[in-house]
């Protein structure tokens, strides 16, 4: 058969018409490339970077597979297969995009979690040291920490999951650091030999008030208070301030603590410095036997003494003493008029083992 | 007709010859590359995360190309890649500069709140009433004090979004400690 030049010039337009013509644009590979911009934007790349890796690269895969096959002539185009290889993909995107929000709601409660159980474990320990006076490196460290959580929480908010556990760990750190200092600071409080000895110290008082039908004087560290007890029963009730050092045991002269021990009133000042005083008879021989034992094992310095003039005294509850036990003036006038030369005093840590911040201190 | 199939095959030879012999652009390959580099190292991926990323698509879409032999398609997208790389590039020292702004103006403000708390305290009366309080919030005050080098820390190492954030948390603290000396100071006028 032979063709003519009319017949050729036919066939090759027709030929050029048929390779001229573009395959259609595919939307699952529109598709394909919007899931992709979706991962990115949900953290694909933080929160499954392999799976993340391998999805792109298999796009990638399959849109050199469209060019090739675009750049096929029409006719032997297999478009189908590609549409295929997309429609695959996009099955898998959808699921690490499920993926992803499984792992950042697991990150994010996580976090939360933990945020919360510090934020807590910071307000108890705000609270704690709000009520002694022992504070300072306390709330130094809570004030940081609870700095940084707040910056973790915005990053939670933001998403920002990485930065969030770097913060929430330096927050921890700070925490436990804050934590330590109030375990030793309430260690003798925590011990169940400490409360007992204090409890019955506090019980032979009041026994004693009962025998004699007398006035005694009970005062509790920890609670911060005051007790008077006639005849073994309570009277009255008055808030105090105390040393520095409440929580501590006083040793020797300077360390700003309030003595632990039973004394007695051994002078009654109407015109003191800090309006009235009940001076006591700190140190007693219990006081002097430690402090001798202490001071032979070379605990304490040679040249610092045990100290003395403690006393119940006006001025202010709100205050920090050298070890003396602050009242407010008008309280003070209403013990003043109760009590007498030789009243006992008896000071313990705490014979309250139902004590709020020893509540606290036990949560941490 | 002997003469124009003749034609005809020769023209389809060259054509063959000419596509195969066709090179990659691999000189616009290096400056794509080097241009969307360049655009990261000057921060593009922090301070114009979307636009970095649609550069990112783009060039691997264009290598893409490339991989497929479509060298001419590809030649023009690595050009064009090239250009736009350039141009978000010299946007990014402005949006730069325009965060660390931001993060100085923050520092500034913490300053300025933590200041305010310390005049605050150092006014509040003093007196054995109050020496309790005052510790304390002076204890308050030094944790944040300790905390405020961290922002300068930041910005020294170009987190500027960080460093705006940790200003915010020390001046709202801050404020919030200046109610509460306050409100001290209230308690012991009343008394």
């Amino acid at each position: 058969m032979q063709l003519t030049a009319k017949q050729i010039l036919a066939l090759l337009i027709i030929l050029i018409a048929i390779a001229c013509r573009e395959a259609p644009v595919l939307p699952e590979a529109k598709e394909a490339k919007e899931l992709e911009q979706r991962l990115w934007e949900a953290g694909a790349s933080i929160f499954i970077p392999e799976d993340y890796e391998l999805f792109r690269s298999s796009l990638r895969i399959a849109r050199i597979h469209e060019i090739q096959e675009r750049g096929r002539f029409p006719l032997w185009r297999k478009m189908e297969r590609i549409r295929e290889e997309y429609k695959e993909l996009l099955g898998r995107g959808e699921h690490l995009l499920d993926l992803i929000e499984e792992k950042k709601n697991k990150q994010r409660n996580s976090l939360i979690s933990e945020l919360e159980k510090l934020e807590g474990s910071m307000e108890r320990m705000r609270l704690i040291s709000s009520v002694i006076n022992e504070s300072h490196g306390i709330r130094e460290r809570v004030t940081r920490a609870e700095l940084l959580l707040v910056e973790t929480r915005r990053q939670v908010e933001k998403g920002n999951f990485r930065d969030a556990e770097k913060t929430i760990f330096s927050a921890r750190q700070l925490g436990s650091s804050a934590r330590q200092i109030i375990l030793d600071l309430f260690k003798r409080y925590l011990d169940e030999e400490y409360l007992n000895l204090w409890q019955k110290m506090a019980e032979e008082t009041i026994a004693e008030s009962r025998k004699r039908n007398s006035l005694v004087i009970v005062i509790d560290k920890l609670e911060m208070k005051l007790f008077v007890y006639s005849g073994g029963v309570r009277k009255a009730i008055y808030e105090v301030g105390l040393g520095r050092f409440s929580l501590a045991d006083k040793i020797h002269a300077g360390d700003e603590a309030t003595p632990e021990g039973k004394y007695r009133i051994i002078k009654k000042i109407l015109n003191s410095q800090y309006y009235k005083a009940l001076l006591l008879d700190y140190p007693n021989e219990d006081d002097r036997r430690r402090f001798a034992e202490m001071k032979k094992k070379g605990l304490i310095p040679p040249q610092v003494g045990i100290g003395g003039l403690i006393e119940i005294h006006g001025g202010g509850q709100d205050g920090l003493t050298h070890g003396c036990i602050a009242m407010e003036n008008e309280a003070m006038d209403e013990l003043f008029r109760l009590v007498e030369v030789g009243t006992p005093v008896t000071i313990v840590g705490t014979f309250n083992r139902e004590s709020p911040v020893l509540k606290l201190v036990k949560e941490l | 007709m002997r003469k124009l199939s003749l034609f005809w095959l020769m023209g389809l030879f060259l054509a063959f010859i000419m596509a195969s012999c066709a090179k990659p652009p691999t000189q616009e390959m290096d400056a794509a590359k080097a241009a969307v580099e360049a655009c990261k190292a000057e921060g593009a991926d922090i301070y114009a995360k979307d636009e970095f990323k649609k550069l990112s698509d783009d060039l691997q879409a264009a290598l893409d190309q490339v991989t497929a032999k479509k060298y001419k398609e590809a030649k023009q997208a690595l050009i064009k890649i090239k250009a736009d790389a350039d141009a978000l590039k010299e946007t990014i020292p402005a949006k730069k500069e325009q965060a660390k702004n931001e993060a100085l103006a923050a520092q500034q403000e913490a300053r300025t709140a933590l200041d305010e708390a310390k005049a605050l305290l150092e006014k509040a009366p003093k007196g054995k009433g109050t020496k309790a309080d005052i510790e304390a919030f002076t204890a308050d005050l030094k944790g944040l004090e300790d905390s405020f080098p961290e922002i300068q820390a930041a910005i020294d190492n170009g987190d500027y979004f960080g460093a705006k954030d940790r200003a915010a948390a020390i001046k709202d603290k801050a404020n919030s400690i200046s109610e509460q000396i306050k409100q001290a100071i209230e308690k012991v006028k009343k008394k």
